[in-house]
């Protein structure tokens, strides 16, 4: 062995560390800031405003308004809509995210984010997926104007900057949390970040997979809540996208709300029959699984048809997404103003993005563990969240609520067996001459997540052979990844975080043994079980592994209740009419 | 995605990990000179959901 690095140490020392450089990490600082906490260090993995799924949100963001839209109606589809939460929502988060996105989108105004507006000069919403109302902003311009506050406010930002593990009182688990170690992603620089207080907010999970501009997303900040020993939650949920299947890209919300039609290879519009409310506008989870049946029954592959939408509307596309535009025009699809071929589409898996696992939070945004916050893809979140406007309520409360806690709180000395433990683990891909590349177990890790069978419609043996597979990774491969330089030690330590995640969503996969919508569609459950499994996931490390169980929502505290009564889930039945076998 | 380093002998810009383009544009949009041609096609190996 030998140590292939030359491994200096440098201590950063502020009042509040925010881990992540999104959306939800800016609105977090911001608001921390605005409520007096004076030393913010923001640490971002690339770079703030670059790096986040925020800075490719394909311009469209949900937008609830309060003068204008129904909060009872709105609150109900979104608690109970098998594509929304499902019957599995928290009601005091569901609640927030409709009374506080209006006070985020007039921040964002603020702050100089630009918006597509009507003739009148209102911000002009459009029915997308699932028929929300969607505010359509420019694309990245977002990320830039909220990145740029950040900075003329002062907050401190670090960026190349990979975090790896928390710092707790005393150095034991279940503890305060007092810092973080990472180290500088370009010169391997180890670095140890103390404070009162931590706010996670370094995204969820996307794997490096297919799907556009998601591939920073690597699971770290629900790693290192897990090896802390927070209460970790809802792993099992969906994060169901689609996206060609020769190139990744995003930018869906807009195809389906200026038109976009899903064609099967006999050029049938398939979607009215497994989604007749929706059809083409129906949701991620419904499409991918749609997707996969028509392709069991021998009708794939299957298409994006654009080709019939008009120059302005193209124009449109270009204006809100302006990296699909040149994705597009450059794979061949868009010549002049004109789309001019169907595009072959298929299911991204998108892991915990958007929604899914991490660490278990209350309304204030507080983990399990004192002084941990967590909010945007880091915090556990059913479907109602939604991406933008969960980041944005969540981020904003996440600050405010760390700040009471830092006026009240004292520094703690750093325990240095804990600071070496986290530094050797860490470090550990650089200490082999040679070895496994990371890429070998990225792939390795989407050979068994990205098959229709596992992730979409999924099944106890397939599931079952997908967790052997990784756990054989983990405990074979994983020790041989060896890493060059400091950015394969990146690529390492995000390949480790990858591998327990899968074996996070796996193992809560298996444990719900019924099918709902954006959460587990599994066809040997095919039904959804609302006599058994109103419940949501949880799973801790405990005496070194991984403990997992299930907790009863409070239904005796919620205004709506879903009914407590089986019934087939829908796509089932939609197969079985479209003569697709399942089970 | 992080995937430019600066050449030391002529101190120019270079892509030196080319698998983990993610074709965002971003790089392309940005460019002051418009030195740059980004194309959407994925440079690691992507399994299939079918």
């Amino acid at each position: 062995m030998e140590v292939m690095m030359k491994v200096t140490t440098r201590t950063i020392d502020s009042d509040l560390l925010i881990i992540g450089g999104g959306v939800a990490g800016a609105l977090a600082a911001l608001k921390a800031r605005d409520a007096g906490v004076k030393k913010i260090s923001l640490v971002c993995k690339g770079q703030i405003a670059k790096d986040s799924i925020s800075a490719f949100a394909a311009g469209v963001y949900d937008v609830f308004l309060p003068e204008k839209d129904n909060k009872d109606a709105v609150y109900r589809t979104r608690a109970l809509k098998d594509y929304w939460s499902a019957g599995l929502y928290d009601d005091g988060w569901l609640h927030l995210l409709l009374d506080e996105n209006k006070d985020r989108l007039v921040d964002f105004e603020k702050w100089g984010v630009e918006f597509e507006r009507d003739a009148n000069g209102e911000i002009q919403r459009m029915p997308m997926k699932r028929d929300a109302l969607r505010a359509m902003f420019h694309g990245p311009q977002l990320m830039e104007a909220v990145a740029k506050k950040v900075r003329e406010t002062g907050i401190d930002v670090i960026d190349h900057t990979m975090i790896t593990d928390l710092l707790t009182e005393d150095g034991q688990p279940e503890r305060r949390v007092i810092g973080a170690v990472g180290f500088e992603t370009r010169t391997a620089e180890f670095r140890v970040f103390t404070g009162k207080a931590v706010v996670l907010a370094a995204g969820g999970c996307g794997f490096k997979g297919r799907f556009a501009c998601h591939k920073f997303q690597t699971g770290e900040a629900d790693a290192m809540a897990y090896r802390a020993g927070a209460l970790m939650g809802l792993f099992e949920h969906d994060g169901l996208h689609s996206t060609p299947m020769d190139f990744d890209m995003h930018g869906l919300n807009m195809f389906q709300g200026l038109g976009g039609k899903f064609v099967n290879a006999q050029g049938e519009e398939f979607l009215a029959d497994y989604d007749p409310e929706l059809g083409n506008h129906t949701p991620m989870d419904l499409l991918d699984q749609a997707m996969a049946m028509e392709v069991r029954g021998g009708r794939g592959p299957i298409y994006l048809d654009m080709t019939h939408f008009t120059p302005e509307q193209v124009k449109k596309m270009r204006v809100v997404g302006p990296m699909f535009g040149m994705m597009l025009e450059r794979g061949g699809y868009i010549v002049g103003e004109k789309i001019v071929k169907k595009i072959e589409w298929g299911p991204a898996f998108f892991g915990t993005v958007c929604n899914g696992g991490g660490a278990v939070v209350n309304v204030k945004c507080e983990t399990s563990l004192p002084g941990l916050f967590a909010c945007g893809d880091a915090m556990a979140r059913p479907g109602c969240h939604r991406s933008l406007q969960g980041a944005t309520v969540s981020g904003a409360r996440a600050g405010r609520f760390a700040a009471e806690y830092v006026k009240k709180a004292r520094k703690q000395a750093v325990n240095e067996k804990q600071m070496e433990k986290w530094k050797k683990a860490t470090y550990r891909f650089s200490g082999r001459k040679d070895g496994i590349l990371p890429d070998h177990l990225i792939i390795g890790v989407l050979e068994q997540l990205i098959p229709y069978g596992v992730t979409v419609i999924s099944r106890a043996d397939r599931l079952e052979n997908a967790l052997k597979a990784v756990e054989w990774m983990r405990d074979n491969e994983l020790p041989l990844v060896y890493a060059p330089d400091p950015h394969y030690l990146r690529l390492a330590n995000e390949v480790s975080a990858m591998v327990l995640v899968a074996e996070m969503y796996l193992k809560s996969r298996q444990l719900r043994t019924e099918s709902r919508g954006m959460c587990t569609t599994r066809e040997d459950y095919p039904y959804t079980d609302n006599v058994n499994w109103l419940k949501w996931t949880r799973l801790k490390l405990e005496k070194g592994k991984m403990k997992l169980w299930t907790e009863d929502l409070p239904l005796d505290k919620y205004e709506v209740k879903p009914a407590r009564e089986n019934y087939l889930y829908p796509l089932f039945t939609a197969a079985t009419k479209r003569g697709v076998s399942w089970g | 995605m992080d995937v430019f380093r600066i050449e030391e002998k002529t101190e120019k810009p270079f892509v030196r990990y080319l698998a983990d383009c993610m074709s965002c544009f971003l790089c392309e949009l940005e460019c002051p000179t418009g030195a740059l041609y980004v194309t959407p096609d994925r440079e690691r190996r992507m399994p299939r959901p079918w």
